[in-house]
């Protein structure tokens, strides 16, 4: 079975008439209303349950204070260099408040109380140690979760620190060329609470959980709309018996193809305008109130910029795999869609399509918390209908590589093509066949018997 | 131009449903499929357009296999179906689109065979008029655009001719054109169907109709079971039975006289009587007996079997066998 040029002849008529059709049904349009109001309103709402106001009058008050409001830093220096704590205060008055206490009090078994015991309100810890694995300096601040100063003191306070550090970086080694490389090994801070510092653990789960969940949602729902809208528009061909009429100016390939692109195009472009129209409310939100409790909010949640690696390229990559997945899903709907031919049909296809799509969704959710397990990682990459919704998460929270991903898309795009091969044989026989839903058995009989007067053709 | 059937054939598993179908058709004109049911009629139609997978055989318009490409069709489906939920306008123009029609195009043609088929009031719906004979302000209810499950079966019948018809096509394939159809509307179609026919367009017609398959055609093929069981032109197939139905009517009662004289009698109603001979000959004979029993003749008409009375015959015989 050969797919020529001609059997996609008219493939623009169906995507056009498909498409349009849907844009004027009343159904469509009401729910696409609806869920413009919901992203319209979700910005303003979610404002203002999360107390948007209240953060931007404690971000005011910050930027008015001089010196910060911290009376004593606990510094244990594991760097390896003499630093000169006691000159803080004195070269800057921002810290003429301030004291910096040499110790060697930092120890992870020690429990929340005991550091609650030991440090005050307005009191921090910073550690400063080299990494010698990772090449990098590493400047942690720890603070009780009650605490009665701001972040920008805090960062003040850690960036002096930091500064002083390369001083004596600078003064201790000699100006060679490895010396100069390890003067200037970038460092990471942190800013954690007492209690976050020892569930830092459990944290990277939540991240990593909240990631998959995002995704996988948003695949579960761009699929089962593709699924419905696929199936009820085969189907409501073959119910009204057109199929007949249609076939004898266009192939039955163009006609699923031009569907197929219609409800994407149609459920793309409602993505795309409903993060539109939530990217308009947050801006004009933002006029009246403040909208970064809905950033800290969804950061406090584990989910950061920083473990999505949001780039261009991370959002093509999500792109593509949303659009191999929605190909996947979408043929599958319209073969499932085609066996069937009444109305009544259209629930169980759905459901069909349905628990094909939540085995991949449960198995993505159920695995990610597994990062370590390579095997895992592999085959729930790797494996159709799960490696749409895993794949492209395990590349983000830094499970595979690049290659890994590109691998699961390269098998992903062969599930495509043979899913493809398998309509072109036997799509048109689907299309003239009248009866109950086509269950898996008659499937294989009518690929077998398509394949064996191919081979009489011959 | 010319289409040629070579051997089509078919099985559903071991059911055989058509049989090395084989016609020809050289010149413009109407070739009849007639079968009874399940003869296997639609499915050479469906194999013919390429719908159905054929198990051997070829379709040939102009010596190319035929398609889209090869041959402008037109096709009415036994199956009538439009979408119910879309308005007609919007589905016409779909469907010039995919043969290719541009959209200015489509409109000037759906408007005309519009105004042929007489559904202008469905596809270009007027404000109705007021009292004093003006059109009512605003949208109502009337004007708005139709959708198929809006119109009764036989306007939407009147809507699929129409995009059987669009395409301006070389080879019409019609597939029980009249059935449903109301006397006023199936004239309608009769008379469109004659106007292709002088266009020198080529049309299939598959119909259980046979005054209406008498009327138009000039080629037939009688299956029965998916075999062919009569082939070829219908006036030399006519002409083989030769002359064998006699009309008689006289004006005294010569019912005893005809069973004597040994013909098969049909039907009789008040001196006027359906008689079987076996030709011209034998008719003399008893026209010759009539006027030597006195008997006053009325009328004496010798005519051919009728295509519904061949029919009946071949597939009665069929049935036998």
């Amino acid at each position: 079975m050969k797919i020529s040029r001609n059997d996609f002849n008219g493939t623009g008529s169906v995507y056009r008439f498909t498409l349009s059709q849907m844009l004027k049904g009343k159904a469509n349009i009401i729910t696409m209303l609806i869920f413009f109001l919901i992203a319209a309103a979700s910005i303003p709402v979610m404002t203002l349950v999360m107390g948007g106001k209240n953060a931007a009058s404690s971000e005011e008050g910050e930027n008015g204070a001089e010196a910060v409001g911290i009376t004593a830093m606990y510094v244990q220096n594991d760097t390896g260099y003499d630093l000169d704590l006691e000159n803080i205060p004195l070269t800057n008055e921002m810290f003429a408040h301030t004291e910096f206490v040499d110790t060697n009090l930092m120890d992870t078994s020690l429990s929340e109380d005991t550091y609650a015991s030991m440090i005050q309100s307005k009191e921090a810890y910073v550690h400063l140690q080299k990494d010698i694995e990772k090449m990098c300096f590493t400047v942690g601040a720890y603070t009780l979760e009650e605490r009665d100063f701001s972040d920008g003191d805090l960062d003040s306070c850690v960036g002096a620190l930091s500064g002083l550090l390369d001083e004596a970086r600078i003064v201790q080694q000699e100006a060679e060329s490895e010396q100069i490389a390890a003067l200037t090994d970038p460092y990471t801070t942190n800013v954690q609470s007492v209690s976050e510092y020892l569930e830092e653990e459990d944290d990277h789960f939540s991240a990593r959980f909240g990631v998959q969940m995002i995704y996988s949602v948003a695949l579960l729902i761009l699929c089962s709309f593709a699924a419905s809208f696929i199936i009820q528009k085969v189907i409501e061909e073959k119910a009204s018996k057109l199929a007949e009429l249609l076939m004898v100016s266009v192939s039955p390939l163009a006609m699923l193809v031009g569907k197929i692109l219609a409800v994407m195009t149609y459920v793309f472009g409602l993505i795309a305008s409903l993060v539109a129209v939530m990217g308009i409310s947050y801006v004009i939100t933002g006029r009246f109130a403040d909208t970064s409790v809905v950033r800290q909010q969804i950061e406090a949640a584990g989910i950061s910029s920083e473990i999505l690696q949001i780039s261009p390229v991370t959002v093509l990559i999500l792109v593509i795999s949303l659009l191999l997945g929605y190909l996947q899903v979408s043929l599958i709907s319209g073969l499932i869609g085609t066996g069937c031919s009444t109305t009544e049909d259209v629930e169980p296809a759905n459901l069909a399509v349905v628990l094909l799509v939540m085995a991949g969704y449960m198995v993505a959710t159920m695995t990610v918390g597994f990062g370590d397990n390579p095997v895992l990682t592999y085959v729930v990459t790797l494996f159709p209908v799960a490696s749409m919704f895993c794949a492209p998460v395990r590349y983000l929270v830094g499970d595979i590589g690049i290659g890994m991903l590109a691998f699961s898309w390269l098998i992903q795009i062969v599930v495509i093509l043979l899913i493809a091969y398998v309509c072109a044989r036997i799509y048109r026989a689907l299309m003239m066949y009248r009866g109950s839903r086509m269950k898996l058995g008659g499937w294989i009989t009518m690929f077998r018997q398509s394949g064996a007067k191919e081979v009489e053709h011959r | 131009m010319s289409l040629e059937v070579k051997n089509l054939s078919k099985k559903y598993g071991e059911k055989t449903v058509v049989e090395n179908l084989s016609f020809e058709m050289k010149n413009p004109g109407v070739f009849a499929l007639l079968g009874t049911n399940g003869a296997g009629k639609t499915t050479s139609i469906r194999m013919m357009l390429n719908m159905l997978s054929r198990d051997s055989g070829e379709v040939l318009w102009n010596g190319a296999p035929l398609d889209t490409a090869t041959c402008n069709v037109g096709y009415l489906a036994e199956e009538r179906g439009l979408y119910p939920k879309y308005t007609l306008m919007d589905q016409l123009i779909y469907f010039a689109g995919l043969r290719g029609i541009a959209k200015a195009e489509a409109k000037k043609r759906i408007r005309y065979w519009a105004e042929r088929l007489e559904v202008e009031e469905y596809l270009y719906p007027q404000a109705p008029k007021t009292e004093d004979g003006k059109k009512k302000r605003g949208r109502t209810k009337a004007q708005a655009p139709k959708k198929a499950d809006q119109l009764s079966k036989g306007n939407q019948q009147k809507i699929q001719f129409m995009t059987a018809l669009l395409p301006d096509p070389d080879l019409l394939i019609l597939d029980e054109p009249l059935s449903g159809l109301d006397p006023v509307n199936s004239d309608l179609f009769k008379g469109i169907i004659r106007e292709e026919i002088a266009k020198g367009k080529y049309l299939i017609m598959s119909s259980h109709q046979m005054a209406t398959v008498e009327e138009f055609c000039t080629d037939i093929i009688i299956l029965n079971r998916s075999k062919t069981v009569l082939k070829g032109r219908l006036n030399e197939i006519k002409k083989s039975y030769g002359r064998i139905n006699l009309e008689l009517k006289t004006e005294t009662d010569v019912t005893e006289l005809i069973q004597e004289a040994g013909l098969k009698l049909v039907s009789a109603k008040e001196s006027e009587y359906q008689i079987k001979v076996s030709g011209d000959e034998q008719a003399n004979v008893f026209l010759k007996l009539l006027i030597e029993k006195g008997i006053t003749v009325v009328t004496f008409s010798l005519r051919e079997p009728s295509l519904h009375e061949i029919f009946v015959e071949k597939v009665g015989d069929a049935h036998e066998d």
